[in-house]
């Protein structure tokens, strides 16, 4: 019976996003169009380094990297070679690339398969390094693909950058991929897998002495998490916003981190509601970097500012609510239910007392 | 044959020898016990027989193979399971889950399959689940509401025995208790021995165990191995040990005058 509720809920949730995603593709504008689809792959990137962050527990950021490596790859193979010819003006564009145009799914999967490599890749020595010495190792691999693709000018055209990638990423892609994203997180994270990256988290050397092959469990969680990654990062390529080096350097990475914080390491539910959450409100203190005035006092325009808030935003969440909003725990609908009820009661309890209260008089 | 048989184990950290050239043979459904002073390697043999530290020298045989040096997780899969001296529960989980996680070595679903929910690992995941009730059962956790709770919310003691249900569940041969009467106060250590012989018939396992309770001690082990200094002083019999000259010295010293 439970169940059964639970599955009509589930079907009559996704319908609701289905709808109002074709609302919102046909009625918003484009600058609110392209928040939903920043919010999207923001969820997206939020479930990949939740997989390694969260629920693993290895603090990496080496997911600028990853991003970086899934844009390029998009973007070098989606794009026509007319179009390539006309923006690699300094160096031309590397053979095979020059030549051809793949659409856009197999462009993606090959941006997705691509990053699994590389998260391999990293996962493997990140077996041998440790807590802090992990965080600085993949710091420096995503500041190494940073430099990489600002010199490497015959591939990515270094500091100019990639624009003109065409705009297959629509709302409805986005959206598609950020719930493909997270059902399959939060299936991994409910399985036996799962458990056994979580019994990793909690005490490496007992998770080694239960039975549990630490390099081939940390390895193909960083690899997940990975391609993962590497589909945000092929959909952002896809939105048309141009591809260029410096959008990935730290800050990119901490963002994306911060966004998780806030949700909730470990939390699949968290990571949504903070990656929406957060998404919407850069978008709303943008009114903080242009000029301000308030009555007779007004501020010239900052800049970054907003980026202040944000900053402080975490500190806050840090300092005093440092699991996040959902801790790790996940929305469910049980738990939905019993808040709806305890909130109907609330409200009938207090229409109720209300109305004898009238009566009284 | 035996099921655990140490040659000559020697293991050093630097200039520190922590235990010298150990020899010992258990047979197969022996409870044996290894004692000594603090600081005498027995924590370290244990390091050393389920794989997290690699001796120098010697051989060690579990169940007639050599697993000298083998990674921790394939000495667990070929029977070896063991606890922890100081409680290493995966403690943000729950109790079940941890003692699932101990199952997991013998899943036999794949990864993916297990990712992605597929029926048969669904199967597999519902027996392990009621297997490992069972377990806890076993060790005296038997309640459908505790074992939904996160293991840190429980007190030392039940911990213990989450551990123990833990080790049970990889399938061993071998169970290795580090100092399983820890914390404990004397009433509690007859519910605990009991639990040891308990689990030991229903699963037909050796059982080595580590405890400064002498009592524990006294109380179950059939044969009892004495470190002192990192090497091998005495063993025996409960009542031999308790008479050994040798093992007295090194717990109360030499006698006065000698």
């Amino acid at each position: 019976m439970r169940r059964h509720l639970h599955i009509a809920l589930t079907v009559l949730a996704i319908a609701l996003l289905a709808l109002s995603i074709s609302w919102a593709d046909t009625h918003l504008n484009a600058y609110w169009n392209r928040v939903l689809r920043v919010a999207g792959v923001s969820i997206i990137l939020g479930q990949g380094l939740n997989l390694v962050n969260g629920i693993l527990g290895q603090f990496s950021l080496a997911h600028g990297g990853l991003t970086l490596i899934a844009s390029y790859v998009y973007a070098l193979l989606a794009m026509s070679p007319e179009r390539k010819a006309l923006i690699y003006l300094w160096k031309p564009l590397i053979w095979p690339f020059n030549g051809i145009q793949w659409p856009h799914v197999p462009s993606l999967i090959c941006a997705v398969v691509v990053t699994f490599l590389f998260g391999l890749l990293i996962g493997a020595p990140a077996l041998r390094l440790r807590g802090d010495y992990l965080t600085i190792g993949t710091m420096a691999f995503t500041e190494a693909m940073v430099i990489l693709s600002f010199n490497l000018v015959q591939v990515t055209n270094g500091p100019m950058g990639i624009k003109g990638v065409p705009e297959h990423a629509t709302i409805w892609w986005v959206w598609g991929a950020a719930l493909l994203a997270t059902v399959f997180v939060y299936s991994l994270s409910q399985s036996s897998y799962g458990r056994a990256l979580k019994c990793i988290r909690e005490d490496e050397t007992a998770a080694e002495l239960m039975g549990i092959n630490l390099a081939y469990h940390k390895t193909l969680a960083f690899a997940i998490s990975a391609a993962i990654t590497g589909l945000g990062g092929g959909l952002l390529a896809g939105m048309g916003l141009g591809v260029d080096p410096n959008q990935f350097r730290s800050v990119f990475t901490f963002q994306v981190l911060m966004t998780v914080t806030i949700g909730g390491l470990g939390s699949v539910s968290g990571t949504v509601i903070a990656a929406v959450f957060v998404t919407f409100l850069v978008e709303w203190l943008r009114i903080l970097d242009a000029p301000l005035s308030v009555g007779s006092f007004s501020l010239p325009a900052m800049l970054g500012l907003r980026w202040v808030v944000f900053a402080t935003l975490l500190i806050l969440t840090v300092l005093y609510k440092r699991e996040g909003l959902m801790g790790r725990n996940e929305l469910s609908w049980d738990a939905l239910l019993s808040a709806a009820e305890r909130a109907y009661s609330r409200v009938r309890g207090a229409s109720s007392r209300g109305r004898r209260a009238q009566g009284e008089k | 044959m035996p099921i655990l048989q140490l040659d000559q184990v020697t293991i050093k950290f630097g200039g520190l020898t922590a235990v010298s050239g150990v020899s010992l043979s258990m047979d197969d459904g022996d409870l044996w016990g290894l004692i000594g002073p603090n600081g005498s390697g027995k924590t370290t043999m244990f390091n050393m027989i389920t794989g997290v530290y690699r001796p120098v020298s010697g051989t060690i045989y579990f169940d007639g193979r050599d697993v000298t040096g083998l990674r921790p997780d394939i000495i667990t899969s070929l029977g070896i399971a063991r606890t922890f001296q100081n409680i290493r529960s995966f403690s943000e989980l729950k109790v079940i889950e941890n003692v699932m996680a101990g199952r997991y070595v013998r899943q036999k679903s794949s990864t993916l399959a297990s990712i992605l929910g597929l029926p048969n690992y669904k199967r597999e995941e519902k027996a392990m689940h009621s297997y490992c009730s069972d377990l806890l059962g076993a060790v005296g956790l038997g309640d459908s509401l505790l074992e939904e709770r996160k293991v840190s919310e429980l007190p030392y003691g039940l911990q213990r025995r989450v551990e123990i249900a833990r080790a049970l569940a990889t399938g061993p041969k071998l169970l290795l208790l580090d100092e399983p009467a820890a914390g404990m106060t004397p009433e509690e250590f007859g519910d605990l021995m009991d639990c040891i012989q308990k689990v030991r018939r229903q699963f037909d396992l050796s059982v080595l165990l580590i405890s400064h309770e002498m009592k524990v001690v006294m109380g179950i082990c059939e044969n009892i191995v004495v470190l002192n200094h990192g090497q091998k002083i005495a063993t025996g019999s409960p009542l031999d040990i308790q008479s050994n000259p040798d093992v007295i010295e090194a717990y109360l010293g030499e006698p006065e005058g000698a």
